[in-house]
């Protein structure tokens, strides 16, 4: 191969170079308006991520990246959907009905290359990887803007922040300036919404368990249940552990003695299973909670700090009122 | 035969002392945890339990300390036995110093019959799948070894390489095709091993298991010994060498598979306590086959205690400190035996 056959790609750079689209030869951001032009800028997850124009084609990676597209109205430009973890909703169906879902897990890159998107919106960071669609460095080169949502960026561990409403929020604004939409309505509704919620009195001790037969994965306090559970008035049993999920010893939560318990519910692991398993369990089906079935009920898009997080509590607390 | 007493002067003062670690870890299971349940709660919770006249304890409590602790704590105790005097009868029938439990595949058809019990949505019937996983793997295991005919020592080791191998990228597969985070926690959970909550019906199949098997594999201890002769010697003394090898790896197996249905595969129990029970006690099988079984029931006893108390509310898979515990002491063995071995 010789030097001659760069020789496109070199004219093409120098062309991109002179029309200011290069890295870092963008305009400031903040200084477009919702419906101008000029290329925006969003740094997610630790990495700078350029749109220099409203994404047209969008391949929404999990259910909670559907969700926030239908909320936001933008539900037309989703091309594909991938490892939706519910059913897709009936009044979603309309839409979506021409809309194939191309994977129950992350789909591969060359599936999602086939759809020539323009953007791609993930759920997880770990959507995005070697192996599933790709590195997103990677898929930038290729001209695809990525986004995961900032609740699930993939250093959130042990020390991630306490999840509060301010990050769905921050995610509805970044996707406004990405789709040069104002997204502002969508966040003053939510925020009435979430005023509108009244915690109950003196609230029961309260589970929020995930999984696990051997071990039980549950809701500590600082992740998106622990945050739905204090807006509901409920007291975390595992409230503690400054972790938002965390594997803890069966006598643990037994000795807790929850009142009530909130089971997630997901097609890969349903809420009927979980409470088979709660009653399986020789000292959990001692609890009255268990005995009497006194289970909540949410979905795992739901319970992940969503844009369908503060609709559920409103639900929540109607369910724990009436 | 010095090389065999080595052990001998040792014995008395090592016994009494092995059966005090067991009394007392047996003691620890049921009294100490997270729940930070009173101990004379735990004594009335037994107690009544037991049937005898007790104090009240809430029923909270009591399913505590004698439906999850205390089954968990004779759980450990039963499956660590297993384990340490199935490692000891791998070791010696393959006469190969690193053979454990899972040499024939076990552990991994174990995984896979799990995994697909969970990825099936009965997570309760993980053990069973299990249970079925790892006879399928041993059938598989001794079919390959037996293809040829004659079974060498170096043939089933071979195949159970294969068939573990077979087994790990099954189970990679289901779990990539599985994706759900929910499936890495529980799967990881039972690949590092994690006692199940399954109260006394598994605590009375660990103890049935080990009193059905364990004794005819103790009293036969001389028999493996002989294998430390070769099989050429065996059969001139007129033993079949082959069928008996056949035998032991079969009732072994049995009862490992056992093991991994309740606990999921817990490593190093097999491999190390029975070198520790050489070190200890000297070689031969009729002193190493029960002290192995001893040291695994106390390591895994204390084990299990430590997976529940050590990072308080969080529970650790038990098989991470089996592993944390156990590789370090294989290790300092291995210089050990280096060091004897060059004096």
């Amino acid at each position: 191969m010789s030097l001659l056959s760069f020789r496109p790609l070199v004219v093409g750079l120098a062309v991109l170079l002179a029309a200011g689209c290069a890295p870092g030869g963008s305009p400031a951001p903040d200084a477009s308006s919702p419906s101008g032009t000029g290329e925006v800028v969003i740094e997610n997850c630790g990495m700078p991520v350029s749109f220099p124009a409203s994404p047209q084609r969008i391949v929404a990676i999990k259910s909670t990246s559907v969700d926030m597209l239908f909320a936001l109205g933008l539900a037309d430009r989703i091309v594909a959907t991938a490892f939706l973890d519910e059913e897709v909703p009936p009044e979603y169906r309309e839409v979506l009905r021409e809309v194939p879902n191309i994977s129950d897990n992350a789909p591969t890159q060359e599936a999602l290359l086939a759809l020539k998107p323009d953007f791609i919106y993930a759920g997880w960071a770990s959507n995005l990887s070697v192996g599933g669609p790709g590195e997103r460095a990677h898929l930038d080169r290729l001209g695809i803007g990525t986004y995961v949502s900032p609740v699930a960026c993939e250093d959130a561990g042990a020390d991630s922040p306490v999840f509060n409403e301010e990050i769905v929020f921050s995610e509805v604004a970044e996707l406004g300036r990405i789709f040069r939409i104002d997204a502002s309505g969508l966040v003053a509704s939510q925020r009435e919404m979430l005023a509108s919620v009244e915690p109950v009195v003196s609230g029961p001790r309260t589970l929020w368990y995930s999984s696990g037969t051997a071990t039980p994965f549950v809701a500590g306090g600082t992740g998106a249940p622990a945050f739905m559970m204090r807006h509901l008035g409920l007291d975390n049993v595992v409230a503690e552990v400054a972790k938002p999920w965390v594997s803890v010893a069966w006598e643990v939560v037994a000795s807790r003695e929850p009142e009530l318990i909130v089971l997630v519910d997901s097609v890969w692991n349903t809420k009927a299973h979980k409470a088979e398993v709660l009653a399986a369990n020789p000292a959990m089906r001692q609890l009255p909670a268990v005995a009497e079935s006194r289970y909540l009920s949410v979905s795992f898009a739901e319970g992940a700090g969503s844009i369908t997080t503060i609709p559920a509590l409103v639900r929540l607390a109607g369910e724990l009122t009436g | 035969m010095s090389a065999k007493n080595d052990g001998a002067p040792w014995r008395v003062p090592v016994t009494l002392i092995l059966v005090g670690l067991a009394v007392l870890g047996l003691a620890l299971g049921p009294a100490v945890g997270p729940a930070g349940i009173h101990l004379r709660d735990v004594v009335d919770a037994i107690l009544g339990g037991l049937g005898f006249p007790a104090g009240e304890v809430s029923p909270i409590t009591r399913a505590i300390v004698w439906d999850l602790r205390l089954p968990g704590t004779v759980t450990a105790a039963a499956v660590g036995a297993i384990l340490g005097m199935c490692g000891a009868v791998m070791q010696a029938v393959t006469r190969n110093a690193l053979a454990d439990p899972y040499l024939l595949g076990l552990s991994s058809g174990a995984t896979v019959g799990a995994v697909t019990a969970f990825l099936a949505g009965a997570s309760l019937l993980m053990p069973v799948g299990a249970f079925a996983g790892a006879l399928v793997a041993l059938a598989l295991t001794l079919t390959i070894a037996h293809a040829g005919g004659r079974a060498s020592n170096a043939s089933i080791i071979l195949a159970g390489i294969a068939v573990s191998a077979l087994g790990a990228a099954v189970t990679s597969l289901l779990i990539f095709r599985a994706g759900s985070s929910n499936a890495y926690q529980e799967i990881i959970g039972w690949l590092l091993g994690s006692i199940q909550a399954n109260g006394w019906s598994g605590a009375g199949l660990a103890v049935v298991s080990l009193l059905v098997f364990g004794p005819p594999v103790l009293a036969s201890s001389r028999l493996l010994d002989g294998f430390g002769l070769g099989d050429l010697t065996m059969e001139s003394l007129g033993i079949p060498a082959g069928v008996v090898r056949l035998a032991f790896l079969c009732a072994v197996s049995l009862l490992t598979a056992v093991a991994v249905s309740l606990s999921g595969a817990i490593g190093f129990i097999g491999l190390v306590m029975p070198h520790i029970a050489r070190l200890l006690v000297g070689r031969g099988n009729a002193v190493v086959l029960p002290y192995s079984a001893l040291l695994g029931a106390i390591f895994l006893t204390y084990a299990e205690v430590g997976s529940r108390t050590l990072v308080q509310p969080e529970q650790i898979p038990v098989g991470v400190i089996t592993a944390l515990a156990g590789a370090p002491v294989f290790g300092l063995l291995l210089i050990r035996t280096q060091f004897v071995g060059a004096r």
